[in-house]
């Protein structure tokens, strides 16, 4: 009861918080520029991403081709470039489906409890028992590899942990006086759940689909670089790792700026996400 | 008061069950609600006076079905409250509402106070758009907050002024019965006073009727016209509320008078204190339930449970001592 008190003027605080937040300000400007590159990759990409460059196999980096070129001669910053539209549209669809699914069933086990409670936290329970690339492998090998069913399959692997999140948050919620208000006005359980609970734990949900998407997009590189990814020859982070891994001896520098790459957008994710949990709890020191 | 009650309470009981224990898990149930009878008239105000945890809450709860009742029956002028299609609740919540204890806790925190006011009034299809605001306006004056105050959310306002949203929502359907969860006890002195000032006006100009919850003896006394007592989910005493206070029929009332404050300091020394905390309510004690605590217990009331019986007319106590003829 007393801490419900306090939750009230924190949580309106909490944007007001993240916006000074040296964390948050850093990793938006890496993601910004990483949104920017994926957006306007066919006007800033050097070359077409597939264009095999009479230049030398597996070149070295040189003012031509900044990042070298691969294996069939193609400019790997372009390629780089192109990938992140990939990975980054995987990976934002992917958790957003995923927040939204989870969100909604989470709330709904939580809010009504009993058998539909322990039905879907059962089910959350044996889906989180699955490690998550193993999950996602087994999708992937079962529907094909094309990027619809790779988003569905990142989804399906990110949803659990969104119902448990969800259920958690709502349960605590529950005990709040202003849901038994809404029931007795005469709310529906619908609009005590979409209007009143949700929007009560959206902080939460987005602080998690943060942390995700970071999850998610090293997810689709793992399976790109496995070969159950986006076929090529589109261009993919995790398919670049691939075909540098097949010439690692050749030249490694193939294998590293792809990695590169998904280190720097993961930092960038995880920076934001971290502040966020930060700014959003009432408790951290500011 | 006529002669037909407003609400009727009968034999309402409420039993919660929870499994407990490792590695064999018992079950565990507590009547936190055991056959409550009550009855409220129109414009009047009925106090429930108790320790925490003696089941007043939760009668509110069972009551308002915000809470499935274990038995029993609730009947709003007449129509059963606890047997009502979804469809007729809807319009039954129409005329009964709640002040919650905790202010803070009863608003939501995301939802400026015009849409909190104003969205019991979509949902009943009472009133919209412009319309809703104007009412919305009225409602705030009538609570005493400025109109400035609906573009607001919660966290802006004080406690007091909190606890009046609460009671500007409650009114926002035009309800003929509140249901009051210790609307004062979560405020300071100062503020108790206004909110129980600006609860007796509107009970009085809105001929409002009142199921007041309360600990404070002289909350009860000031608001209600009746008052019942419970303890351990039983009603021990109703009545009168200043004849129940001012001589108590059952030991219970009378240690819960003698263990309120008194603002007089030579009357101090005259407070006695009881020994003893309530009893656990998962395995209250046999007969009735006061007897571990009660000076004039008898081998009567540790087997027997004494039922509610009217003594004088308008007041019922459950206590063999006052009921010798139920002695066979």
């Amino acid at each position: 009861m007393s801490a419900a008190t306090t939750v009230g003027p924190a949580r309106v605080s909490t944007w007001t918080r993240a916006r000074g937040n040296p964390a948050i300000i850093a990793g938006s400007i890496i993601c910004l520029i990483l949104v920017i590159m994926a957006l306007f990759a066919p006007w800033i990409a050097p070359y077409d991403p597939n264009k095999q460059m009479l230049g030398p196999q597996l070149a070295d980096p040189s003012r031509a081709h900044w990042l070298g070129l691969d294996s069939f001669g193609r400019d790997v910053f372009s390629r780089i470039i192109w990938g992140a539209r990939i990975s980054l549209w995987v990976g934002v669809v992917a958790t957003v489906m995923a927040m939204i699914a989870g969100s909604a069933i989470g709330i709904v086990a939580g809010y009504f409890g009993g058998a539909i409670d322990r039905v879907i936290s059962g089910v959350t329970d044996i889906l989180l028992s699955f490690p998550q690339l193993v999950m996602g492998l087994l999708l992937v090998a079962v529907l094909g590899a094309s990027i619809g069913n790779i988003i569905l399959a990142i989804a399906i692997t990110a949803v659990p942990a969104f119902i448990r999140l969800a259920r958690g948050s709502t349960l605590a919620m529950r005990e709040r006086d202003f849901i038994d208000a809404g029931r007795a006005l005469g709310f529906s359980d619908m609009r005590i759940m979409f209007a009143h609970v949700a929007p009560n734990i959206l902080d939460e949900i987005i602080v998690m689909g943060s942390l995700w998407l970071a999850t998610a997009i090293r997810t689709e590189s793992t399976l790109a670089f496995i070969g159950l990814g986006v076929p090529p020859p589109t261009a993919t982070w995790g398919g670049i790792i691939r075909e540098g891994f097949e010439y690692l001896n050749d030249n490694y520098l193939l294998a590293v700026f792809p990695s590169l790459a998904i280190l720097i957008t993961m930092i960038g994710l995880n920076l934001i996400g971290d502040g966020l949990r930060d700014a959003t709890d009432p408790r951290a020191p500011q | 008061m006529s002669d037909a009650p407003l609400l009727a309470i009968d034999r309402l009981t409420k039993v919660f069950v929870t499994r407990r224990g490792f590695p064999i898990p018992r079950t565990v149930s507590v009547r936190a609600v055991d056959s409550v009878s009550l009855t409220l008239g129109r414009g009047e105000a009925l106090g429930i006076v108790g320790e925490s945890g003696c089941g007043k809450s939760t009668l509110a709860r069972v009551a308002l079905r915000l809470l499935p009742p274990d038995g029993g029956g609730v009947r709003l002028d007449g129509e059963d409250v606890l047997a009502a299609s979804p469809a007729r609740l809807r319009q039954l919540r129409v005329r009964m509402q709640i002040v919650f204890q905790d202010p803070a806790s009863a608003l939501d925190p995301r939802q400026r106070i015009g849409c909190s006011l104003a969205e019991p009034m979509r949902v009943h299809g009472i009133a919209r758009g412009a319309a809703a605001i104007t009412r919305v306006r009225a409602l705030l004056d009538e609570v005493g907050l400025p109109a400035t105050a609906l573009d607001r959310f919660p966290h802006e306002f004080s406690g007091g002024q909190r606890q009046r949203i609460g009671i500007a929502r409650a009114l926002a359907l035009g309800p003929d019965l509140i249901f009051a969860d210790e609307p004062v006890s979560a405020l300071d002195v100062s503020v108790q006073a206004q909110i129980l000032a600006l609860l007796a006006d509107l009970k009085a100009r809105r001929n409002l009727s009142f199921v007041f919850i309360s600990h404070d003896l002289g909350v009860i006394r000031y608001f209600c016209q009746r008052a019942a007592v419970m303890y351990l989910g039983r009603v021990v005493e109703t009545g009168p509320a200043d004849a129940l206070l001012d001589t108590p029929l059952h030991p219970y009332t009378d240690l819960l008078r003698r263990s309120s404050p008194v603002p007089d300091p030579a009357a101090a020394i005259a407070m006695q204190l009881q020994e003893g905390e309530p009893p656990s309510p998962i395995n209250p004690p046999s007969g009735c339930h006061f007897h571990p605590r009660c000076p004039h217990a008898t081998d009567h009331c540790r087997a027997v449970a004494p039922s509610l019986v009217e003594i004088t007319p308008g007041r019922s106590v459950a206590c063999h001592l006052h009921a010798p003829a139920t002695h066979t």
